[in-house]
């Protein structure tokens, strides 16, 4: 409708004062002077007179900039453009045009100096007239292109020149003929809008007198009601001034497009004023004059889409700015409500547009996708993304684009366009963004463009501003980072206050995110990205560390001190802290781990591209050290510059501080006596730095004076009174002394550990005094405790200090007794006494780890360690498991026996959750310390004692027993149906509760509870392991056993098997959960990296804390929980037939096994270990056997093998494939081992315990083995490579050589047979679980199981070569067929998914085929499977081409025969045109002739898509290629005979009659359908 | 004189009328043309050669045929075809040669 009213409009006759608009300012002087005048007014007299009136005043457009920096940023390149610059991307003609259309519109470039007599200040106009010159070419280009491509202009286009002072539309008008042509010609992207508005030139000049006499009439009326304005903009109809403003953006842009984009900013300029101005004032116009006005607001929109569709994003985004810039703030406040209601309208009211409007938003948007590319071409990358980042704002804003960055780009592009975003987020002064709303949005796109300030109000400027945009709220990164170098002091703090708490919300907001929940974010603009503003910050662009660096360098003591915020801000101290320090209350970790930055190597073809490579730091560490002995003596020193220091820093924000000597400068601050705040947090950068890495820790162990200055400090106020860097000081000496034993020594050798723990052995005072000194002290002095008895647990485990222990025992004692609890709640310390206690029996865990095995010492004497380490002694042991024992009554103890009635009107929330996990703390420490003597009393070599029997069984062994089975630990509801008559607890048994807790509370509680649980099952199992072996005492008293009393039987009969339904209960609900927590774990590595971002800690900026949180450290202790079950209750294994449940049962078993291994995290080598034996001995290998059995007699389509495995070949198996999975995925990469140059701490390697490397041949995981202990117990993530990756156990099967430094003879035959019999017994296995038990072997793709077994062919034909290995590959094969159909959506992305050049990999593989093969049918079907059709097609034509030139096409077996069913070969036709090539080439050459007569798959491949591509689908597109092909295989055809049948079964070819069957039955359809081919076949062959 | 074999031959065990046939000090030159030409003859089912080591200076052959013939015929047949296509190529060069160059002795 609005159309044809548009049409009716332009048909309007009003011919007559066409002369007068185009020569405005020359011919008709009064039209020129009204309308100037009005531009005028609104601009500058209206502004200067009013703009401090208050609310009353109307919003108007401004035209004033800030002065001063317009001349500024604008001056230089005005006189310079008018020479050459323009048409650089034009063609030569269009050139020259330019320079004579300057010429003469130079002549008419004077008439603005009429302005002058408004008594206004012109300065800056006139600057712009007198460089008019300059701007006036593009001007008539602009017009030119505009109705050369008969688009029509809008009177908008003549005022605007008209405004700008010059005839220059008859100019224009002269030039059309010639400019038309061109751009016709080039203009390749004119839309529809274009094209339909032909319009004859007359009719489009009518149009434009229209226009401009309505616009003459607004004018006059605005000029007289300047306050009515601001309601006429707030009624006009929707289309009003945000399309006018794109409009503006659309008539600046095809000239841009035709220059070079660094002269666009001042063109956008000078432009942009006056019509800006103009415009704001046409929106009213409409109103005034109606008629007019709806259908020029029709026309002006359907204009402004077209304009805006050519507009690059960039340039929208200034254009917007710019004219955010014209208008007053008042007007843009509107226009922002405005255009806030109109998105809200926008999703309903889309017919509103019209029809042509709808049409042209979407190709705005396609535009605005095209666009990045197309200014890439002409401009710098930093450019490009800009404009990205830009482009998608603008999406946003419009909400019509939905998501750019998710369609169609990979990972890597959303993270990288993410972190782009965060360029221009601004930051308020306590680190929030600024929402971006449309102002925001409008001035991120440009910077150098400058905002509302005029001369009036320029002295509000927020002059700290000393980058970037002056006008925008708020402080982007790169500017805070900058005003961190500014000359003010105040300045300098206050931006380094800015970034501190910017880092800090960052940490805070990853922290809360969920663990693993990636990438999700980028659609939704609600939440602010802080994963990327975090990755941004530290990224290597804004050079933070440099600045920090420098910043502490500061002489004002307040910058020093914001400087160290932000470092420890950088570093993610607290963080960090808080995740070791519940890392440090787990018993069973021993060790802590570096928190370097670390990514994967690369995958290589050794390894069957399989993911998983052993960890390598962001920086190397050689890097680190500036000052290293070695490199000065290698390079000369002044090859270092500080780009070398800020590239490092850019890979490890940490590394990077310390190269930069941020130590030196640290010491020095400390040994200044700095203030106590200060000295927090230089020595909370200490402990992060030290935490690092290794080469780190020994940066600060050998920065001179550090350490001992760090110690005196501490001595140095050697009050009673604790200050918490006290606390931190001692933090950063275990955490040293934990880097490497030789610091231990150190430390202890000079005294500093004495110092430092002097508390420790105080005198002992009574508990009642320490409740009374009051919370506060408490609260400090159990802080200090803790950490000093860390400390020594430190010493303890590298084993020195132990004989110190009788001098600690006192003072100890008062925490290790059952307190008085009513005193410590009524004091409320109750969770500081906790914590110490807690931490005194791990350290008492240590110690008894450290004692001699029992009967060991029994047998041999007090025979006297030689080492220098020492071992505790059995004689102190006996007090202490008194005292323990008494924790284990948790009847007895109130506030835990609260516990047993948690199922009884939830009585168990009389205690806060963090009280409960503090008590479930000291009894997880206290157990595990129980299972540690418990562990050093059970004999070693069970073999070697008399009678297998142990001669006699210490007392407190059974009293530990007993008081688990009184204690109701557990129900022990199953036992020999005895009546539960005194059993209190009712039904509910602490393990219950401890369950219910893990399932039920935070992340804390449910480790501490795990842990408990742990803790538990394992004094459970090592009292009935001993019972057991001391058995026999009790046999001899038969009679009496009788008599026992309920818990004596149980004891007797082993507490294990008692409760056997109850722990079998726990290990479900425990394989439940970590089915949970492996696919969260393994979805946080993304990009080869543990995390984006090269910070340390808060798992390097992966959402949740990635590794590096509690999640992760639940699902480990999960998995080591769930190891421990499983090994403890694997006589489950021994039966060889199985029901249904009992299968499935296993699965389960087998599941969780698998699903534990990749949990299992850097510090879970022993845990990987273990389950590995669990998995692979030969009754699990007997069950898969099973498994197998069954699933192919099940299962149609598969025939049972006919053979069996024997019993040799089981433990073969289990035998090859443990040591392969170990060597594979345990080992540690040790190639620094021949150096043996230990001055440098890197070269040391930590050597992971228990690993079957033949090279190491220490044991030293555990500090069991008394004697050689750790030498760090601290892991790198470095060297290793768990956890483990999702396709693991593929590694069996497609590993072709390890890596060059393992050197033991390996048979990878064997290897990959036994891989091939476990992945096929996982994969039938998987067939019998339930859906919630879903086999981690199902989440693996299926490109990653095929490729997998191609791998294996690669190595050699051995796996063939073997009647049942054969047998298993082919059913192997067979099952994947079976998946592919099933599942026949998703591509087969070799390439994209396992290796980016794995044409390579096709390559070689064909040539094995084609070398050895024999023609193997198996061999010849995996090969096969790359020619599927949802192969992706560059390796479909790898593999086509391979095959053809090795002349083995005809090797393959028909194609029913293949991989899946023959369909996925054919169907859908192959469109791609290298491969129809290919086709007939190896047609023409040759190669298919003998494949042709053995009927293999390829040659039917070849019929049907060729005939497809022939003779069906017939259309223009594809018409060269068909006429070329066809006449090659025809030209071919004669030479040979069997060329010719070959080409008669393509002519006859039918998809449903197999091509080698003649063809008797023809239907006569078919006889008209050949007459047809041959025909097409005539036309394609052009009659020659 | 090289007292070694030039050439072995080994059958397979697995596979009827297969067989490999080891040649030293030879690499791509001979490996392919032989293989090319064992490819012409209809009785062969699979030809293919590989070098076993870039550094391992021979080449290793893998002929299969067909019941009609034996890999040890093939090869011997291969080789005497590719013989004889060899001569006949030398001989039509030289005389070709010859020609030439008589033809160009005349002109000058």
């Amino acid at each position: 409708m609005k159309k044809k009213e548009n049409e009716l409009e332009k048909t309007q006759p009003t011919k007559p004062t066409v002369r007068k608009i185009f020569g405005t300012q020359q011919i008709s002087e009064d039209d020129a002077l009204s309308l100037v005048g009005g531009i005028v007014e609104k601009g500058f007299s209206d502004n200067s007179q009013f703009r401090s009136t208050g609310p009353s005043y109307a919003p108007r457009p401004t035209v004033l900039p800030f002065p001063v920096a317009r001349h500024r940023s604008h001056g230089p390149h005005w006189s310079a453009k008018v020479g050459g610059s323009n048409g650089i991307d034009d063609e030569d003609e269009e050139e020259e045009q330019d320079f004579t259309g300057m010429n003469m519109a130079a002549t008419f470039a004077n008439p603005v100096q009429r302005k002058e007599k408004k008594g206004l200040d012109f300065s800056w106009l006139r600057e712009t007239v007198n460089n008019n010159g300059g701007s006036v070419p593009h001007e008539k280009k602009r017009q030119g292109y505009l109705i050369g491509s008969n688009e029509w202009k809008g009177g908008k286009e003549a005022n605007y020149k008209n405004s700008d002072g010059s005839g220059r539309w008859i100019l224009t008008q002269d030039d059309a003929p010639l400019t038309r042509a061109d751009f016709d010609a080039k203009e390749k992207d004119v839309t529809m809008e274009d094209k339909v508005s032909i319009i004859p030139e007359e009719v489009k000049e009518k149009r434009q007198d229209v226009l401009a006499m309505a616009i003459d009439d607004g004018q006059s009326n605005f000029k007289h009601s300047a306050a009515e304005n601001f309601v006429q903009t707030k009624e006009r109809p929707r289309s009003g001034i945000i399309e006018d403003r794109e409009g503006i953006k659309g008539n600046i842009e095809p000239q841009l497009l035709n220059r070079p984009i660094k002269d666009i900013d001042v063109d956008m300029e000078m432009q942009c004023r006056p019509t800006t101005h103009f415009d704001s004032s046409f929106g009213y116009d409409k109103l005034v004059d109606k008629q007019a006005a709806t259908s020029l607001e029709s026309q002006i929109d359907l204009e402004n889409r077209a304009r805006l569709e050519k507009m690059s994003s960039d340039e929208i985004a200034e254009a917007q700015s710019e004219i955010m810039t014209k208008m007053s703030p008042k007007l843009i406040n509107a226009l922002r409500k405005r255009g806030q209601d109109k998105l809200k309208k926008q999703k309903i009211s889309v017919s509103d547009m019209g029809s042509n409007g709808s049409s042209g938003t979407e190709q705005k948007e396609k535009n605005l996708i095209n666009e990045p590319a197309m200014s890439g071409a002409s401009s710098s990358s930093h450019d490009v993304q800009k404009a990205a980042s830009a482009d998608s704002l603008i999406d946003k804003d419009n909400k019509v684009v939905p998501n750019l960055s998710s369609k169609g780009s990979s990972l890597w592009d959303s993270w990288s366009k993410r972190v782009e975003h965060v360029r221009d987020l601004r930051f308020s002064l306590d680190g929030d963004v600024f929402k971006p709303d449309f102002a925001q949005i409008l001035d991120a796109g440009t910077k150098q463009v400058h905002s509302g300030y005029s001369a009036d109000n320029v002295s509000e400027r927020d002059f700290l501003r000393t980058e970037g945009d002056p006008g925008a709220a708020g402080y982007t990164v790169k500017e805070a980072v900058a005003l961190t170098r500014s000359v003010v002091p105040g300045q300098r703090a206050l931006a380094l206050h800015l970034i501190a708490s910017i880092l800090d919300k960052a940490n805070c907001s990853i922290y809360q995110h969920q663990v693993g929940c990636n990438m999700k974010f980028a659609e939704s603009d609600e939440s602010i990205d802080w994963e990327a503003i975090w990755a941004f910050v530290l990224g290597p662009e804004p050079e933070l560390a440099l600045s920090l660096r420098i910043s502490l360098d500061d002489n004002h003591n307040s910058v020093v001190l914001a400087c160290a915020k932000a470092i420890q801000s950088v570093l993610s101290c607290d963080i960090n802290e808080s995740f070791f320090n519940i890392s440090e209350k787990i018993p069973t970790y021993s060790q802590d781990l570096f928190t370097a930055p670390v990514f994967r190597s690369k995958p290589d073809i050794d390894s069957g591209f399989l993911r998983g490579g052993f960890w390598k730091y962001n920086t190397k560490p050689s890097n680190i050290l500036r000052f290293d002995e070695d490199t000065i003596d290698d390079k000369s020193d002044g090859e270092h510059t500080i780009q070398d220091d800020i590239v490092v820093a850019g890979q490890d924000i940490a590394a990077g501080l310390v190269r930069m000597g941020i130590l030196p400068r640290i010491c020095y601050l400390l040994e200044t006596s700095p203030s106590p705040p200060l000295e927090e947090c230089l020595i909370s950068i200490l402990i992060a730095i030290a935490r690092h890495s290794p080469t780190c820790a020994a940066a600060i162990i050998n920065c001179d004076r550090l350490v001992q200055t760090v110690a005196n400090r501490f001595a140095a106020n050697e009050q009673i009174e604790i200050y918490p860097c006290k606390i931190k000081s001692v933090k950063l000496l275990k955490v040293l002394a934990r880097v490497e034993k030789k610091n231990c020594i150190m430390l202890i050798k000079n005294g500093i550990f004495h110092k430092v723990t002097w508390h420790l052995y105080r005198y002992p005072f009574s508990l009642d005094q320490w409740v009374k000194s009051g919370r506060d002290v408490c609260k400090l002095s159990s802080a200090l405790l803790v950490e000093q008895l860390r400390f020594c647990k430190v010493c303890i485990q590298f084993g020195y200090g132990i004989s110190q222990f009788p001098d600690l025992f006192p003072s100890l004692s008062i925490w290790l007794n059952v307190p008085t609890f009513p005193k410590l709640i009524e004091n409320n310390v109750i969770i500081e006494f906790a914590a110490i206690t807690k931490e005194a029996y791990l350290l008492l865990d240590a110690l008894a780890s450290r004692l001699p095995n029992f009967y060991l010492q029994m047998h041999q004497g007090m025979e006297v360690n030689a080492e220098d380490t020492e071992v505790w002694a059995w004689s102190q042991v006996g007090p202490i498991i008194d005292l323990a024992i008494e924790w284990t009554k948790v009847k007895s103890i109130p506030y835990i026996s609260g516990f047993l009635d948690w199922d009884e009107a939830g009585g168990y929330f009389i205690l806060q959750d963090s009280e409960v996990n503090c008590l479930l703390w000291i009894i997880s420490s206290v157990m595990h310390m129980l299972s540690n003597v418990l562990k050093a009393a059970t004999p070693d070599d069970v073999k070697s004692l008399y009678n297998g029997h142990v001669p006699w069984l210490p007392e407190f062994v059974p009293k530990i027993g007993l008081e688990i089975i009184r204690n109701g630990f557990m129900s022990f509801s199953g036992v020999n149906g005895m009546a539960s008559d005194d059993n209190t607890a009712g039904s509910g048994s602490f393990l219950g509760y401890l369950c219910h807790l893990r399932q039920k509370s935070g992340h804390e509680t449910s480790i501490s509870s795990t842990c408990c649980l742990h803790g538990l099952v394992q004094v459970v199992a090592s009292v009935d392991k001993l019972i057991h072996l001391a058995k026999h005492e009790f046999q001899n008293a038969s009679a009496e056993y009788q008599n026992f009393t309920r818990d004596d039987k149980i004891l007797a009969e082993g507490i294990f098997h008692s409760s056997l339904v109850e722990l079998g209960a726990l290990l479900s609900s425990f394989m439940k959960l970590i089915s949970n927590g492996w696919q969260c774990i393994q979805s946080i590595e993304m990009f080869g990296r543990g995390g984006p971002s090269p910070g340390v800690g808060v798992g390097w900026g992966s959402p949740g804390g990635g590794y590096w949180s509690t999640t992760t450290l639940l699902a480990q202790q999960d998995a080591r929980l769930v190891m421990y079950l499983l090994e403890n209750t694997q006589n489950a294994f021994a039966k060889d037939l199985l029901t249904d449940e009992e299968v499935c049962f296993t699965m389960q078993r087998i599941n969780s096994a698998v699903k534990a291994c990749m949990i299992a995290g850097p510090r879970d080598g022993a845990v990987v270990d273990k389950l590995l034996d669990i998995l692979l001995q030969v009754p699990v290998l007997k069950h898969l056997d099973f498994g197998i059995r069954r699933f192919l007699s099940h299962r149609e389509g598969f025939r049972p093998f006919g053979w069996k495995y024997e019993e040799e070949e089981y433990l073969l198996f289990a035998n090859v494939l443990s040591t392969h999975f170990k060597n594979r995925w345990l080992s540690v990469k040790n190639k620094l081992k021949t150096t043996g140059n230990h001055k440098h701490v890197n070269c040391k390697r930590h050597k992971k315990g228990s690993l079957p490397l033949e090279t190491i041949h220490e044991d030293t995981d555990r500090p069991l083995t008394v004697g050689q202990g750790p030498t760090s117990l601290i892991m790198e993530w470095a060297h290793q490579r768990l956890h483990l990756p999702i396709h693991w156990f593929l590694s069996a099967i497609s590993t072709i050589q390890y890596e060059k430094n393992i050197d033991i003879p390996v048979d990878f035959v064997e290897i990959a047979r036994g891989g091939l019999f476990f992945l096929l017994g996982i994969e039938a296995m998987s067939t019998f679980v339930a859906v919630e038990f879903q086999s981690p072997v199902n989440n693996i793709p299926i490109v990653w199981k095929l490729h997998a077994l191609s791998v294996t062919l690669l190595g050699g034909m051995g796996v063939l070569e073997e009647e049942k290995s054969r047998d298993v590959y082919e059913t192997l094969q067979d099952v994947y067929g079976k998946v592919l159909e099933k599942f026949n959506m998703e591509s087969l992305y070799f390439q994209s998914e396992i290796h980016e050049s794995y044409s390579t990999f096709i390559e070689n593989l064909v040539e094995q085929f084609a070398a050895v093969s024999y023609g193997d049918v198996v061999f010849a079907r995996q090969v096969a499977i790359y020619l599927h059709r949802r192969v992706e097609a560059p390796v479909r034509l790898a593999t086509w081409n391979a095959l053809s030139n090795a002349r083995v096409l005809e090797l393959f077996p028909p194609l029913e025969k293949c991989i899946a069913k023959g369909d996925g070969y054919l169907e859908p036709v192959e469109d791609d045109e290298r491969i129809l090539e290919a086709y007939v080439k190896s047609w023409v050459s040759g190669a298919l002739d003998r494949a042709a007569t053995r009927r293999s798959a390829t040659f039917t491949l070849v019929l049907h898509h060729l005939s497809s591509f022939l003779f069906e689908n017939v259309c223009d597109s594809t018409r060269t290629l068909r006429n070329k092909l066809a006449r090659s295989l025809l030209r071919d055809c004669p030479r040979k005979e069997q060329r010719q049948n070959m080409l008669m079964k393509l002519i006859q070819y039918k998809k449903s009659i197999p091509c080698a069957e003649p063809i008797s039955d023809v239907a006569s359809s078919l006889q008209i359908c050949l007459g047809k081919r041959f025909q097409l076949l005539k036309e394609s062959c052009e009659g020659n | 004189m090289q007292i070694t074999k030039r050439v072995s031959y080994e059958r397979d065990t697995k596979i009827i009328n297969a067989a490999s046939f080891t040649i030293e000090r030879e690499d791509h030159t001979i490996g392919n043309i032989v293989r090319m030409q064992l490819h012409r003859d209809e009785n062969v089912l699979f030809a293919g050669y590989k070098l076993p080591h870039p550094l391992k200076y021979k080449i290793i052959i893998r002929i299969h045929t067909t019941s009609q013939s034996s890999p040890m015929q093939a090869y011997n047949q291969a080789i005497n075809d590719l013989d004889k296509e060899l001569d006949h190529l030398k001989n039509a060069f030289e005389a070709e040669l010859a020609r030439h160059s008589g033809s160009q002795s005349r002109q000058y």
